[in-house]
């Protein structure tokens, strides 16, 4: 082996490591802070490693919000939410990607332009559509939110994209078999766009994970209250209890790494499925 | 039943088309008639009114469109946010895509590197931004350490409005792995056979980017342009968070970071003026629709589906 | 053939973890909704606070006691719901029975209609608000009539100062008036060679620029209580100019850069714990460890201007507020559970737990507060709570943008970039059209 080769092949490891070095480092932050004391936190100029490694934070975090019960909520909320929008989002990026009528490019245009409108002028009409259905105070508004809300918009524009580069003749012989729509959206596109239905999924769950806002506004009742809730609880009038919080969002960011990572591997399998390489 | 058929002028076969695409748009449709289409309505009613979230909306015509024009602050976050919009997101974008390309080799450990360039995407905003916060101290802070090292000026990141706005953009470079997974995901979808054909007919690395890597991942430019378009104009939570953390009020020193979503916010929520932040929404609803519109025009020419011949 | 098996299984899957998670919520879905009979023929209502978790414990346990003192209502409290979440419900349709506050939203929400007057219920039960600390009330009142109660106060009426770096500038007794605290300002101000900032006496917009405060130092007002705002006169100037004088003397890139560098309030790198900073205005709950006789903080009154000794004792009010929504479904009960929560016992016991001042002016003399060594460092502020210079904004329904406006004038008055009366003319020129409207 000559020194060229060798280094093609460390160069891009090297670049990888540096540049990783710089997208770890918030992470790395906040691990390390979760053992700092109170005191150590907020030396000037900042400290990273902790001079006494200390537990506390994690046991105040787990003590201070019913850790379990709100991870619970919202895992039952990101599942419900992940599994409408991908049984729902495809369908519907089916018909803009496939199905040749008329207007459909105007009803594109219309769904795209439901983003378009920042979401602070109609959350309180949303709030009162669900308050008249008699859904307040239940996981159902950020459910039907997820499925059918904004996001189906978001979903559905990124599948399309997905859907309209499979190849035609994959889909047209099908066609000309007399193979029905249906069954050439589930039997032919569907597999295809694994890597994107993924991509979907993994998206609508972090988000469902992360909202705060909604699940604020929706949920009345302590018992029902998600993570990211409980988060806030930390940050108080009169200061912010930093350890804690700190373990609680290293815990609250653990589960969503973990998944993240196996998702992530989906992608080249869903690949290797396809066969189209 | 006999009339309401060849009337349409509609042939069978458009018409059986017409209606398997419904069925299969179904689920939209009902969710836009259901969820979306009140609030929607309703916000255009109100941004016609005078309202203040509890007594009954009253009719002022035109008024809070006319307002719009003389006020000065409406515009100045009109300003911050297409300049973060510009010199915010279009280099983030490029950003990403480099970020994947990277990602898209064969090295080994490939999925530890993934999940580390995505980690920032999953930290929580406040433990995100309170660590910038750190790194960007105009004294301490990391970043002015390094520039004052190579004897570039340091300023003062935070509190400097001419550097609030950039502070910004630095701290969105961090967060663009979705982008960059996404761009991935498209990436691995380029045939491979492509390449092999290319480098048989003796094209370079930077050859075979231009014409084979960019077309086959336009589609997904495509969408990312349209959907950070329709982001950088709502930009909230940042600049909210930002403001919030470095103890300052909405808007940052000399209001340099009040964006256009927060001002709409802050009439709504704080002044109650929700007739006015509905005119806010509307009139940004239709920059940005005139603005995606440009773009799916343009599309023909740049944006390649390998589904079309 | 086998991978449409396989992407068939995908979806049955899919279709089943549908089910499982609607079932699940089924389950754990609905709670109570506001004001349905509870056990017992019992009234249940519904409390709202936007504290959260440790800071919800006072309110949560005072509502404990009431739920036991009697049988005929049972308050159920929801802590940590925002500003938003408050709006967006009263707004939308299912508003709580009583809501715990900002005493600022009192204003724009009762204005708007939202927050049931408390007039009626006054009149009717005789209720004496005179018991309550006047500059409490009056932030509860929106055109005089009184919309919500008290519940708590905060307030700054002190100068707190790090001892030790008053001894090492030799300074033996804490400044008596403005004009004094600016020279001790200067005294305590130092430089290192290259003409950095390294330690300063004061700020006046530290840690934020204060648009309330100052001006009622100097005895300033908002407006004349029949719609005229009056923030450009002439004490308000002063108060806008006297924040100046701090900018003019040290330079406003110089004292950005080195705020930047200060550590965060309250944290073991706080500026004044660690003598960056020498004073700050003093608020009852800050330092609350480190005040004392053999504490590192020292306590003073809040400065004077000299001219005018007449405004010793100066200072500022923020109270927590609670209040009816006026589509609230049990009103009556509400104005009980309110009620409840001024009982002088019940008021003191709060303020304990909540480390702040109670509403009731005879509570400021009640033993149990003023005897009691576990709110000794609190004590100064009982006895000061009582002074008649207290005052705090005029409620309205434009506050916020009040507020809003004096703040980014504030600001570019202090960035030297126009001066105080411009920025308070201009602050006047914008709201009184707006206050006019209303």
């Amino acid at each position: 082996m000559n020194t060229a080769s060798i280094g093609r092949k460390i160069l891009p490891h090297l670049l990888l490591i540096i540049v990783g070095l710089l997208f770890l480092a918030p992470f790395a932050w906040l691990l390390l802070t979760t053992f700092k004391t109170e005191d150590e936190i907020f030396v000037i100029p900042i400290q990273w490693i902790p001079k006494e490694w200390i537990w506390d934070n994690y046991v105040n975090a787990v003590s201070m919000i019913p850790f379990i019960k709100y991870t619970w909520n919202t895992v039952v909320i990101a599942l419900m939410s992940v599994a409408g929008v991908v049984l729902l989002s495809p369908l519907v990026a089916y018909g803009f990607s496939r199905i040749q009528f008329k207007g459909r490019n105007l009803l594109f245009i219309l769904m795209l332009s439901t983003l378009m409108l920042p979401m602070q002028v109609t959350m309180i009409p949303l709030y009162v559509v669900f308050n008249k259905v008699n859904l307040l105070n239940s996981n159902w508004p950020l459910v039907l939110s997820a499925w059918f809300g904004t996001g189906m918009a978001y979903n559905v524009f990124l599948i399309r994209q997905f859907f309209n580069g499979i190849p035609m003749e994959l889909t047209e012989s099908a066609k000309i078999d007399g193979a029905s729509e249906f069954r050439i959206y589930t039997q032919i596109v569907l597999p295809l766009a694994k890597p994107a239905l993924l991509t979907i999924g993994l998206f609508t769950f972090l988000a469902a994970w992360g909202d705060f806002q909604g699940a604020l506004i929706y949920l009345n009742d302590q018992e029902t209250w998600t993570l990211s809730i409980g988060l806030k609880q930390f940050i108080r009038e009169n200061g912010v209890a930093w350890g804690p919080l700190m373990a609680a969002a290293t815990l609250f960011t653990i589960p969503i790494i973990i998944l993240y990572f196996f998702v992530q591997k989906k992608f080249i399998e869903g690949i290797t499925i396809t066969g189209l390489k | 039943m006999e009339r309401l058929e060849p009337r349409s002028g509609m042939r069978s076969r458009e018409r059986k088309r017409l209606f398997i695409g419904l069925l299969f748009l179904s689920p939209w449709i009902f969710g836009f008639l259901v969820f979306q289409l009140y609030p929607i309505i309703t916000s255009l009613y109100y941004s016609f009114t005078e309202y203040n979230l509890f007594t009954s909306p009253q009719w002022v015509g035109l008024d809070n469109y006319a307002d719009m024009a003389q006020d000065g602050k409406m515009l100045s976050s009109l300003y911050n946010t297409a300049f973060m919009a510009l010199f915010g997101f279009f280099p983030q974008l490029a950003y990403a895509l480099g970020i994947a390309l990277l990602l898209n080799q064969s090295v080994k450990g490939l999925s530890l590197y993934r999940t580390i360039y995505f980690l920032p995407t999953l930290v929580p905003a406040v433990a995100g931004s309170l660590l910038w916060i750190w790194l960007l101290n105009a004294q301490y802070g990391l970043v002015n350490q390094m520039l004052g090292a190579i004897g570039l000026p340091e300023p003062n990141w935070l509190m400097d409005e001419n550097w609030t706005k950039p502070s910004l953009i630095l701290m969105g470079f961090w967060g663009t792995g979705t982008i960059t997974i996404m761009y991935l995901a498209a990436l691995q979808e380029v045939p491979r056979m492509y390449y092999e054909a290319a480098s048989i007919d003796g094209a370079n690395k930077w050859h075979k980017f231009w014409h084979i890597t960019l077309p086959a991942i336009s589609p997904m430019t495509f969408f990312q342009l349209i959907m950070g378009l329709i982001g950088s104009f709502q930009y909230f939570s940042q600049g909210y968070v930002f403001a919030e953390s470095s103890n300052q009020a909405i808007g940052g020193p000399g209001n340099s970071i009040l964006f256009y979503a927060i001002y709409l916010f802050q009439n709504a929520f704080m002044f109650l003026k929700m007739g006015y932040a509905s005119a806010m929404a509307w009139i940004l609803f239709v920059i940005v629709l005139l603005l995606t519109l440009l773009i799916f025009k343009t599309s023909s020419r740049w944006v390649f589906y390998g589904g079309e011949k | 053939m086998k991978r449409h098996y396989r992407k068939k299984t995908f979806h049955v899957m899919l279709l089943l973890l549908l089910a499982f998670t609607t079932v699940l919520s089924a389950c754990s879905g609905a709670g109570g909704t506001a004001g349905k009979p509870g056990e017992g023929g019992k009234v249940e209502i519904q409390l709202w606070s936007s504290a959260t978790a440790e800071n919800a414990k006072p309110i949560e346990n005072a509502i404990a006691k009431f739920n036991e003192s009697q049988d005929d209502i049972v308050v159920k409290t929801l802590s940590n719901q925002d500003h938003q979440k408050q709006l967006t419900a009263i707004s939308g349709g299912s508003a709580p029975d009583i809501i715990v506050t900002q005493w600022n939203n009192i204003g724009p929400w009762s204005a708007a209609g939202a927050v049931q007057s408390l007039e009626e219920f006054i009149k009717r039960d005789g209720y004496d608000t005179s018991q309550i600390i006047p500059a409490a009330l009056d932030r509860m009142k929106v055109n005089h009539e009184i919309f919500g109660l008290p519940i708590s106060m905060s307030m700054a009426n002190k100068l707190f100062y790090n001892k030790q770096a008053f001894e090492e500038a030799g300074l033996t007794a804490p400044p008596e008036t403005l004009e004094e605290l600016f020279a001790y300002a200067k005294k305590l101000t130092k430089k290192d060679a290259k003409g950095n900032i390294t330690q300063m006496g004061f700020i006046p917009d530290y840690p934020w620029i204060d648009n309330v405060f100052w001006p009622i130092i100097f005895n300033g007002s908002w407006d004349d209580g029949s719609g005229k705002l009056t923030a450009n006169q002439e004490a308000n100037v002063k108060a806008i100019d006297y924040q100046m004088n701090y900018y003019r003397e040290f330079g406003q890139e110089s004292i950005d850069k080195f705020k930047s560098g200060m550590g965060g309030l309250e944290t073991p790198q706080d500026p004044i714990l660690t003598g960056k900073l020498s004073m700050i205005i003093g608020w009852e709950n800050w330092y609350v460890e480190h005040r004392g006789e053999d504490k590192e903080v020292g306590v003073a009154p809040f400065p004077y201007p000299a001219a005018n000794p007449e405004l010793k004792g100066s200072g500022m009010v923020s109270p927590i507020a609670m209040f009816i929504p006026s589509k609230a479904k049990h009103q009556d009960e509400a104005w009980k559970v309110m009620q409840y929560l001024l009982g002088e016992d019940v008021q003191i016991e709060y303020s304990i737990e909540f480390g702040s001042i109670p509403v009731l002016t005879k509570a400021l003399d009640n033993p149990k507060l003023t005897e009691n060594q576990e709110v000794k460092e609190l004590w100064d502020y009982y006895e000061s709570a009582k002074n008649p210079n207290l005052k705090g904004f005029p409620n309205s329904i434009y506050i916020n943008e009040y507020l809003q406006t004096l703040n980014e004038e504030t600001e570019k008055a202090l960035k030297g970039q126009i001066t105080a009366q411009e920025a308070m003319d201009n602050v006047v020129n914008k709201m009184q059209p707006i206050a006019d409207k209303k």
